[in-house]
């Protein structure tokens, strides 16, 4: 087991009253799921991602990693676990615009004491599997969308994470980039890879071996 | 290097307002380096004062020229102070013969290289056979000699009549500095000193050799105190019937109190407008700090989320601060020493150009800055990663 969340809630303060868009959420993830996580519109999917990449605090219930109960106060660790254990992607790229590709799928090493010598032999043969190689020193604003969510996969993908957590990751992206992405989360995926998908597209759950709804202020696993 | 990298892509974000903030920056260190040049100077000035005028001498200068310091006032102060040394001066200020430098003429006696602590750097002073037989000798300040060339044994010639120079003094930077402030006359330098018995026939048609004086300098021994000597000058000089007083007393107390007034005034009025100064600059520096935050709001959720700790984050606007302030700070510092330097000569106030003028206005524009791009940068370190990476 790489992640349990236990009766987790997340409340926020409304102006008249607060809004509760998590209520006693319970997952476990396993080491090679691939999750595709559905739901309508504002219904807390991002906020249960936020929570499983140590972005969000829960305003109750536990989450255990590798077997540990997560302490929220522990800024450090929470830092040090956004860090090390979770990729991200994000529905709108996030890359640092004025950076060239390799600057962004390095750019986490800025926040990383001791770099791997061979950092930017694995990100270059990265690139190289990403179809972008050629697009190394280039800046990414010259890149289509589809390069750039290719770039930001790279760089999720750069310190070896133990779980993926993507956020509408499709969200910007034509019908065939779409496909391609989905295919490479597959293959990455098959190779041991823990993913977590959140998307509208429920064409896009064929990718996936695990299927999660969320009803009624809660995730429900469904069959696919 | 990296740091450097994020800080470039940082201001480049903000163009306009960076522009400005280095506008007002570079304008609040030029008003604060002029500021510190002009107190470094008027301080400079008066422990010149005091060591150019010495510790223990005294001056004593005419209020109405009508009624001049006389040879027989001089021999009365000697005969009511014996152990001081007087020395009493004339003075002319007079055009060389090419019209081009105008010449601070001085009529003295053989006292006054005792009186006054200047050095005879070549050749020799005036001596008692030179006053006392009118001889066409004179000595020139080195500012002069060096600028127009002048050498010891070469003539000099003063209207129509012609001095040999027979020595050259060091005057220091400002010789006249009593006679400035206390009578109104120019500055020390392009000084010529002429023995006080010549004749001076050159300044006026059938002038007699000299029966009246500008100032006197009185050196008093060691253990006599000036205020003592100031009251015996007074019942010496003033008669019971004088309505006013007719002799103005300068001490190196009285020119570092002119100079002590001078000095508040400009502290406070120059001092308050590069105090505003670098709050305009701080508060335009904060502004930019703020709009920096908003545009990059996306980018520092996404620094946390990859491993950025909350004191990186504001540590990147701080240093981003400090380093435009450093920029704008030693632009301004340079500009305003670079015009002060062409220009010291011209200025009406004493002006001191050193390395801590240099280098005092970039470290308070930089405390300033420290103060004014903590709160951005303490705001940007608190905001949450979740609701920075919010898609809206």
């Amino acid at each position: 087991m790489l992640l349990k969340l236990e009766n987790i809630s997340k409340t926020y303060a409304g102006p008249r009253e607060n809004q509760a868009v998590l209520r006693g959420v319970d997952l476990t993830i396993q080491a090679g799921d691939f999750i595709g996580v559905t739901g309508a519109s504002g219904s807390g999917k991002t906020t249960l991602l936020n929570i499983i990449s140590f972005l969000d605090e829960p305003s109750g219930g536990s989450l255990t990693l590798d077997g540990e109960s997560v302490a929220w106060s522990d800024r450090d660790t929470l830092r040090r676990h956004r860090r090390d254990y979770v990729g991200m992607i994000f529905q709108n790229f996030n890359l640092l615009p004025r950076r060239t590709v390799l600057e962004n799928v390095l750019f986490r090493y800025r926040y990383i004491r001791r770099v791997p010598a061979d950092v930017r032999e694995r990100a270059e043969e990265l690139l190289l599997r990403l179809n972008l190689a050629e697009f190394c020193d280039k800046s990414v604003r010259l890149l289509s969308g589809g390069e750039m969510q290719r770039v930001a996969v790279a760089r999720a993908l750069i310190h070896e994470p133990k779980l993926l957590v993507a956020d509408e990751p499709t969200g910007n992206l034509d019908r065939e980039s779409a496909e391609n992405l989905l295919q490479l989360f597959g293959d990455l995926n098959r190779e041991g890879l823990t993913i977590l998908l959140v998307t509208h597209n429920v064409e896009l759950l064929r990718f996936c071996n695990r299927h999660i709804e969320y009803v009624n202020g809660s995730f429900e696993e469904r069959s696919l | 290097m990296r740091m450097l990298i994020d800080i470039r892509d940082g201001l480049a974000s903000q163009p306009g307002r960076l522009l400005l903030s280095l506008l007002a920056i570079v304008l609040g260190v030029l008003v604060l380096a002029a500021l510190l040049c002009l107190v470094g100077g008027i301080r400079q000035k008066a422990s010149m004062i005091v060591q150019e005028l010495g510790v223990n001498v005294l001056a004593v200068m005419p209020n109405d020229p009508e009624t001049p310091l006389l040879p027989a006032q001089l021999d009365q102060l000697r005969g009511a102070i014996p152990n001081a040394r007087i020395a009493a001066i004339k003075f002319w200020p007079i055009d060389t013969r090419d019209g081009e430098t105008r010449l601070n003429v001085l009529a003295a006696d053989a006292e006054l290289f005792a009186v006054r602590p200047w050095k005879v750097i070549d050749g020799r002073s005036l001596d008692p056979r030179d006053v006392g037989e009118g001889q066409p000798h004179c000595l020139v300040s080195r500012d002069l000699a060096d600028r127009m060339q002048w050498r010891v044994g070469q003539p000099l010639g003063i209207s129509d009549q012609y001095f040999s120079i027979v020595g050259i003094f060091e005057s220091g930077s400002d010789v006249g500095a009593i006679e400035l402030a206390g009578s109104g006359l120019p500055l020390g330098e392009n000084m010529v000193i002429i023995p006080a018995t010549m004749p001076p026939y050159w300044v006026k048609e059938n002038e007699q050799p000299l029966r009246s004086f500008d100032v006197a300098y009185i050196k008093l021994p060691a253990q006599q105190r000036i205020g003592d000597a100031v009251v015996i000058c007074r019942s010496v000089l003033q008669f019971p019937s004088d309505r006013e007083h007719r002799f103005s007393y300068v001490t190196p107390e009285s020119l570092v109190a002119n100079l002590r007034h001078l000095e508040n005034t400009v502290q406070w009025s120059a001092g308050s407008l590069a105090l505003l100064c670098m709050i305009l600059g701080g508060t335009t520096l904060a502004s930019l700090m703020i709009a920096n935050v908003q545009e990059r709001v996306r980018e520092i959720g996404l620094r946390m989320a990859l491993g950025a700790a909350e004191w990186s984050i504001g540590a990147l606007f701080v240093v981003e601060a400090l380093i435009l302030t450093l920029i704008a700070g030693m632009l301004g510092t340079i500009v305003a020493h670079a015009v002060l330097f062409l220009y010291q000569g011209d200025l009406p106030v004493p002006i001191q150009l050193n390395g801590y003028t240099l280098l005092a206005p970039v470290g308070w524009a930089l405390l300033f800055a420290a103060c004014f791009a903590w709160w951005p940068a303490r705001h940007a370190a608190r905001i949450r990663p979740a609701d920075a990476l919010r898609n809206d």
